[in-house]
């Protein structure tokens, strides 16, 4: 998919990451462990394939220590990103504040926010880290970038209420892009002078934006039209609190009302500011920024990069081999799990001595297939892909999740990851 | 050598006359290059460790 945006524009192109990549959560259940250091170790070389220009790091990437990801140093490296992350454990440069880089006439800044909640969370692996709050390190990193960059992007996983303080604080942070907190899409929405966006979670979509910058004005375009819509809003506003006092007020108590005489004096403040941004609007067609954006879904469907699909399936098979080698080990070991191919189960031939009409149904449903299917994917052992949700919550009526594999994609939603 | 100091029996070619012409011919099939700010962002979040599907 990247390969066909690359191709069917002259138009460079930036593709970046703002984290959440590697684990579902900061804490992995034991038995998953291996698999899913070797599932991320995977991820990090198939991103680095693709040529991502920074990654950002989220709480969750940290779930087997921040060393696990300096670890993985095949080339090309992935450029990680978090200005307020510190750590002795990792060399020098392995991860850093914020890179600059330059696509098309343009020095864009981008820079990586890890949400600090993480301090306080458990984690499957060595807290060899520390997250500084934002607001000890932005202002100082935004520093260092100020008359290099022509444009700066922030890949932060704070929330999006934090995002949006971050937008309305600092002017000159003209996108941020969001990962880490919540699962659901969000389109792009003007903050301040910043844009928020982010892409739903599990690799479903792409968000892809055509962007014709404007280096002087360094301003999305409508960005004064909105302001100037607030504040005729607030007029607006001022203006029926006035008319209410003067039906209640004579004039001699106008004067001596001091309610009154504020509300007056923010109508000419509010009237000075209409004025000014109406000229700023003006300009703002030919001066400013303009951009489009839309999600695009990432269906199975899409011809796949020959490079990152070998990752893809020497990934898959060694993660595989290792729940293979789990199974067996519980299996010697008189362990047996409740489920997948080693588990006690007795297998549906033992119910067709009683059950005979009901067998004859089953084996006519695409359940009865599954198994081959698991088997052709070479995923029979994967754990991921056999463990059935018990919890009763998954099988109530009307929550979407009846019978679904815990943790998985609802069947035709597949096609993610990458 | 007429009035205007030239000779007009000079043949209009040589290496002076030839440069002129590779260099006219370079301006007119190499436009001049158009400053551009346009670009294309592709951008991801939150794969939470998802690589494909089960099958």
């Amino acid at each position: 998919m990247i390969e066909q945006v690359r191709n069917e524009s002259d138009k460079p192109v930036l593709l970046l990451d703002a984290g959440g990549l590697l684990f579902e959560r900061p804490m992995i259940p034991a038995p998953l462990l291996e698999a899913r250091k070797i599932q991320a170790a995977g991820i990090i070389k198939a991103m680095g394939a693709m040529q991502y220009a920074a990654v950002g790091i989220a709480a969750q990437d940290l779930a087997v220590g921040l060393n696990f990801l300096a670890q993985q140093d095949d080339a090309p490296a992935l450029p990680w990103l978090s200005a307020n992350l510190e750590s002795e454990a990792v060399p020098k440069g392995a991860i850093q504040p914020f890179i600059l880089t330059r696509v098309a006439e343009l020095s864009i800044a981008v820079i990586g926010l890890t949400d600090d909640q993480i301090n306080t969370a458990p984690l499957s692996g060595p807290k060899d880290f520390r997250i500084r709050p934002w607001p000890d390190v932005l202002a100082d990193t935004l520093k260092n970038v100020r008359g290099k960059a022509d444009m700066i992007i922030l890949l932060s996983s704070y929330p999006d209420e934090v995002n949006r303080r971050i937008a309305e604080e600092f002017e000159e942070i003209s996108l941020i892009i969001q990962s880490g907190a919540s699962t659901g899409a969000k389109a792009l929405r003007l903050f301040g002078h910043a844009l928020i966006t982010q892409v739903s979670s599990r690799g479903q979509y792409l968000g892809r934006m055509d962007i014709d910058w404007n280096p002087s004005s360094r301003q999305w375009g409508q960005a004064a039209f909105r302001r100037h819509k607030e504040a005729r809003g607030r007029l607006d506003r001022i203006n029926w609190r006035l008319g209410r006092m003067e039906k209640r007020l004579d004039e001699r108590e106008r004067k001596e009302n001091r309610d009154y005489l504020q509300l007056l004096a923010e109508k000419e403040q509010a009237a000075e500011e209409i004025s000014r941004l109406e000229r700023q609007v003006r300009t703002e067609q030919d001066q400013s920024s303009s951009y489009s954006g839309n999600f695009i879904a990432l269906k199975v469907s899409l011809p796949e990069d020959p490079g990152v699909r070998k990752i893809v399936l020497q990934t898959r098979d060694a993660v595989n081999s290792v729940h293979k080698k789990t199974l067996e080990e519980a299996k010697r070991t008189g362990n047996v799990p409740a489920s997948g191919p080693e588990s006690a189960m007795t297998g549906w031939q033992a119910c067709r001595s009683c059950h005979p009409e009901q067998t004859l149904f089953w084996q006519q449903t695409r359940h009865a297939g599954a198994w081959q299917t698991l088997e052709k994917a070479r995923q029979q052992f994967n754990q991921d892909c056999l463990i059935l949700s018990c919890d009763p919550a998954d099988l109530r009526p009307g929550n979407g999740r009846q019978g679904q594999p815990a943790g998985r994609p609802a069947p035709g939603a597949q096609g993610r990851g990458l | 050598m007429n009035m205007n100091g030239k000779n007009p029996d000079t043949p209009l070619s040589g290496p002076g006359t030839l440069l002129l012409l590779v260099a006219m011919l370079f301006v007119l099939l190499h436009p001049a290059a158009v400053l551009s700010n346009e670009f294309i962002l592709l951008y991801s979040n939150d794969n939470r460790g998802e690589t494909e599907p089960c099958g």
